[in-house]
Parts: structure tokens; C-alpha cells; sequence
């Protein structure tokens, strides 16, 4: 099981290599270890985390593409579908497990993560309060954005 | 039948002065048989054979509709296959018992048929545009099972059935992987079948309900799979209700092409929430390939799994074997005849469970042991051999209807 989950981590990756999605770099941390990856997101144009850049843990389950892989922002960001912990979690749509199909692919993730800097999901949210916020008192929320980002997400 | 209880509907109010402490200790864990059965999460993906008995075991001090129920199972039913409830159950229930029945078909060409066929199933997922990678892994484990399958009939392999029980648990969630991609392929390409069934679009259907890892398999989809897999190879599935709806027994629903009266049938149990494989006694005994010639002329036999002798011309079996009609019997079910018989196989892995005769034995001891194939108590119980001029009528009545108290 392992060493077809280790052809599959191959594969996508190659892919990802010959055909890198916008906005997105991932690649394993260490060529020994698959199953752990860095990403780094920038947000696309038109989004309120516009000019952040946010690195990521993904991590791939051993029973990979049986189970789907977890994701944590490391990079500290104001949003209502990542816990607003050390942890960093995102955790929803395709990444939770009773939605996981084995077809889906880690660039699929990569996208849906994308997507979410630039429409968070309010219906799905781990972080009620900022949801709430989200949804009215739209000015507030992105003040905080934006101040998030001057803080923690620019790269030097 | 358990005894009435006064207590069954709430023991936290059951009075001390009404009832003793142990009594009310029986019957909070009866309760809590009752309310709390979870399929187990550990153990095998796909379990042993085992005999139907543990599952009325299991609800020994649950509702009495359950009771009822499991009980009248035996000896209708005589084993049961664990699966695990891990939310797969559905699947991995129809995909084991669907490649058991291939193994039992004993033939090659039928074994190669359906492993094409699904391999030309795989083109719908070409078509659907799917990469090819994300399934050939699932593609290549699922064929391995086909493989298993036709060495061990070719080799003639004694031990062929738990050869695939181990070779499925090893390729189990690639197989469910797959089977669920060709399934969900499958309903897309004649959504017509299954829209009047659904309350959203199949498109949507399938992306929740079929293509997601772990998630339970409803009603639509438990069809839709069957037809993709099962129907087509012309066997038939029967599912047996377990639930608390009034009556005696399970409720059963038939899923079949019709055009084959003899298709081998698999049969599942469902209790809410889960899916376990069943199995009658002549599923098990099943002597006589069935084969792909629906023509072949058919006779009518007794309903034990002897063959007439002239199918065993050197079996040591043979000592037991009845001649056809001189065993009672109220049931028949049909063999083929001389012209298959060259592709009859008398390996030690199709012999029928050893069936001792009741004949030559007819002590009260023997009969009142659970040797005695007609005593409800044996593995190899076959009420048609009962004879009641032979034995004490009203004692074993008594057995029968108050074995559970």
C-alpha cells in the first residue's frame, strides 16, 4: 500500500513540476520524505490577502490517497476557514475525510486553498467570530486583514 | 424467544424493591446491546466464515424484534462474513462477494470474462478524462484479485478460498477505490436509470455520495453498484433487512436481470448503517459449476449436495453418499447433467461439508446430538432430513422454541 501511495506522491509531483499551477509552489521538504511538503501561496489579484505570501504545511497520510492530506498555514492569517491557533488548520470541502475521494489530487487542494484567499467559504467556517465578522462588518474584517498581512505575511 | 420482561423500556426507573440489583444489571447491558451496536472497527477489512449462530449471539439481550429476527436466520442462513464498518462495509461486502462467487463459478472463461469486462469498464474512465494514473494503481490490485482467482481454480487449489479472502483484504481499498470510480462512471454515462431516484443531479450524486472514501453507501448507490458489477456477470443479490419492522423475519430484496432463474446469488445482511455478506448452506456446497450455457439441460435432484454416484467414480466419500431418492426431502434444486460432467472437478475444495447420513444411525443419543444433521444443533443442520416417526417430537419441540432464555 505504501509503495503505490509513493508512485502516486511521485507522479503528482512530477506533474505539478512540468505544469505549475499559478500562484502556487509545493514541493517536498526533503527528497527522502515524501509526505511532507512545503507550499507557498500568494494570493490572486482582486483578493483582500492580495500582496500577503503564506507558507503551508501539507502533509500526506500514510494510507494516502485512501485518507487526504492535512494542511496548516504556518504564516499567521485572518481568515474564517483557518483556525486561528498555532496550528494553523484548514480543514474543510475535500479535506475532510467523509469528502475525500482517492481521484482527488494534491493540486486540487492547492487550488481549493487559493480559492479560499479569494472567497472564504462563510457556510464552513472554523472560526465562527470571524465569519460573523466577515459577514457584517465587512470594513473591520478586512482592516484586520490587511494588518495581519502587514505583519506576518511580507516577505522581505 | 426471550421471557417477557417487565423492565425493557427504561431501566433508570426500574424500582429496587421491583427487581434485584443483578436484574437490573442484566437488563441496563441488555439495553445497552440494544441501543449502542456499532460494527466493529477493528479486525479484518473482510472476516472469516463463520456460523450464523454468533450473530444471534450478539443480540441474545437485545430487542426482542432483533431476537426474533436472528434467530429465525438459523438455519436458513448457516454463516455470515464479518465486514468492517468503516463507512466501505457496503462496498467491500458486494466487491468480496461478488469475486467468491467468481471463485465458485470454478471456470476459467467466466473468471476471464468479467476480469475484460471491467477492464473495458476502465475506458469510461479514459473517457471521463481522468488521469490515468490516479486509477491504474486501483486498476492493477483490482486485476490481482481476478488473478488470485484463476490461478487457483486452474491449480485447483485447496485452498483457494482463503487465498481470496487474503488477496482481497491485501487489494481491498484499491478495489473499493476503483469499483467506486467505475460506479460513479457508470451511473454518469445512463443517468436516465437513476435521476427519478435522486434529488439532485446524478452528476452531484455521485460526487458525494459515490466517489468520496468512507462515505455509507444509500439505497441508489448500493443499485447502482450492483448493476455495474454484480447483474452483469449474471449473478443475483438478495439483501436481507435487519431492522425493527414488525414480523418474524427480514425483509428481502431481490436485485436480478431475471433472464437467469439459476444465477448464483449473493446475499447480504443489512442492519442500519451496515452491510455483512450471508450465506445459505447450499451456497456453500455448491457442487456443480454453474456455467455460461443457460441451455444446458437440467435435472431435478434431491436437495442434499450429493451428487448421484456416478458423478464420483473414485471419491472416498463416496460411503456416505445417499442414492438420490431414498433421502426425504421436501426441496429440490437442479444440477446439470452427463454433458458437463467433463468439466466437473471432484477436488477436495468442492466437497459439500461432510454430511454424515442420518440412516445408519438412529440411537436417542445420536439423534439428540448435535452430530445429528436434522438436530438443530448441528454445524450441518438440514431440517429436510428431519423425520419426525424417528424421533421424540414433543422434547425437541421444546428445544427448538425456548432455546434462548
Amino acid at each position: 500500500m505504501s509503495s503505490g501511495s509513493l508512485r502516486r506522491i511521485t507522479k503528482e509531483l512530477t506533474e505539478l513540476n512540468e505544469n505549475p499551477p499559478s500562484g502556487v509552489t509545493a514541493c517536498p521538504i526533503s527528497d527522502s520524505d515524501l509526505y511532507k511538503w512545503n507550499v507557498t501561496l500568494t494570493a490572486p489579484k482582486g483578493s483582500l490577502y492580495y500582496g500577503g505570501v503564506f507558507h503551508l504545511n501539507l502533509t500526506l497520510p500514510s494510507e494516502y490517497p485512501f485518507k487526504p492530506p492535512t494542511l496548516n498555514f504556518t504564516t499567521k492569517i485572518y481568515h474564517p476557514n483557518v483556525s486561528n491557533d498555532d496550528k494553523g488548520s484548514m480543514c474543510l470541502g475535500i479535506l475532510r475525510a467523509e469528502n475525500w475521494k482517492p481521484s482527488c489530487k494534491i493540486l486540487a487542494v492547492l487550488e481549493m486553498a487559493r480559492g479560499l484567499l479569494l472567497e472564504p467559504n462563510v457556510d464552513d467556517a472554523v472560526e465562527t467570530n470571524i465569519a460573523d465578522q466577515y459577514k457584517n462588518d465587512r470594513a473591520g474584517f478586512e482592516k484586520t486583514v490587511k494588518q495581519w498581512i502587514k505583519n506576518h505575511a511580507k516577505e522581505k | 424467544m426471550p421471557t417477557p420482561q417487565p423492565f425493557v423500556q427504561d431501566v433508570s426507573v426500574a424500582s429496587p424493591e421491583l427487581t434485584s440489583f443483578n436484574e437490573a444489571q442484566r437488563l441496563a447491558e441488555m439495553e445497552k446491546l440494544s441501543s449502542d451496536y456499532t460494527p466493529e472497527y477493528t479486525g479484518p477489512l473482510v472476516g472469516d466464515l463463520k456460523s450464523s449462530r454468533e450473530l444471534a449471539h450478539e443480540y441474545v439481550g437485545a430487542d426482542p424484534i432483533y431476537v426474533t429476527k436472528t434467530s429465525a436466520m438459523y438455519p436458513a442462513y448457516t454463516h455470515y462474513r464479518k465486514i468492517r464498518g468503516d463507512g466501505n462495509c457496503a462496498w467491500r461486502a458486494i466487491a468480496f462477494g461478488y469475486f467468491e462467487l467468481l471463485l465458485r463459478s470454478n471456470s476459467v472463461d467466466v473468471v476471464n470474462r468479467e476480469r475484460a469486462r471491467l477492464r473495458s469498464l476502465g475506458n469510461l474512465l479514459k473517457a471521463a478524462d481522468i488521469r490515468d494514473y490516479l486509477y491504474e494503481d486501483f486498476a492493477t490490485d483490482t486485476d490481482s484479485v481476478f488473478q488470485v482467482i484463476s490461478t487457483s481454480i486452474l491449480e485447483e487449489d485447496p485452498n483457494a478460498a482463503s487465498a481470496l479472502l487474503t488477496q482481497f483484504n491485501e487489494a481491498s481499498d484499491s478495489s473499493v477505490a476503483y469499483l467506486k470510480m467505475l460506479t460513479s462512471a457508470w451511473m454518469k454515462s445512463r443517468p436516465g436509470d437513476y435521476e427519478a431516484y435522486l434529488e439532485t443531479s446524478v452528476l452531484e450524486y455521485c460526487s458525494i455520495f459515490i466517489e468520496p472514501f468512507g462515505v455509507e453507501l444509500d439505497h441508489v448507490g448500493v443499485k447502482a453498484f450492483i448493476d455495474c458489477l454484480v447483474i452483469p456477470a449474471d449473478f443475483r443479490v438478495e439483501i436481507s433487512y435487519l431492522d425493527r419492522s414488525p414480523g418474524s423475519e427480514m425483509n428481502i430484496h431481490h436485485f436480478e436481470s431475471g433472464e437467469n432463474p439459476y444465477a448464483p446469488t449473493l446475499r447480504l445482511l443489512y442492519r442500519p448503517g451496515h452491510y455483512d455478506i450471508i450465506y445459505k448452506a447450499e451456497d456453500l456446497s455448491e457442487l456443480v459449476p454453474f456455467l455460461d450455457k443457460p441451455q444446458a439441460s437440467l435435472v431435478q435432484v434431491s436437495f442434499m449436495p450429493h451428487l448421484p454416484d456416478q458423478f464420483f467414480e473414485s471419491t472416498p466419500l463416496n460411503f456416505f453418499l445417499q442414492p438420490v431418492n431414498s433421502v426425504a426431502n421436501t426441496t429440490t434444486t437442479s444440477i446439470r447433467t452427463n454433458d458437463d460432467r467433463d468439466r466437473f472437478r471432484a477436488s477436495l475444495f468442492q466437497y459439500p461439508p461432510f454430511q454424515p447420513s442420518p440412516l445408519p444411525f438412529q440411537t436417542s443419543i445420536f439423534r439428540n446430538s448435535a452430530y445429528n444433521p436434522s438436530h438443530y444443533q448441528s454445524e450441518n443442520f438440514q431440517p429436510e432430513l428431519y423425520q419426525p416417526e424417528l424421533t421424540d417430537v414433543s422434547s425437541r419441540g421444546g428445544h427448538g422454541s425456548r432455546r434462548r432464555v
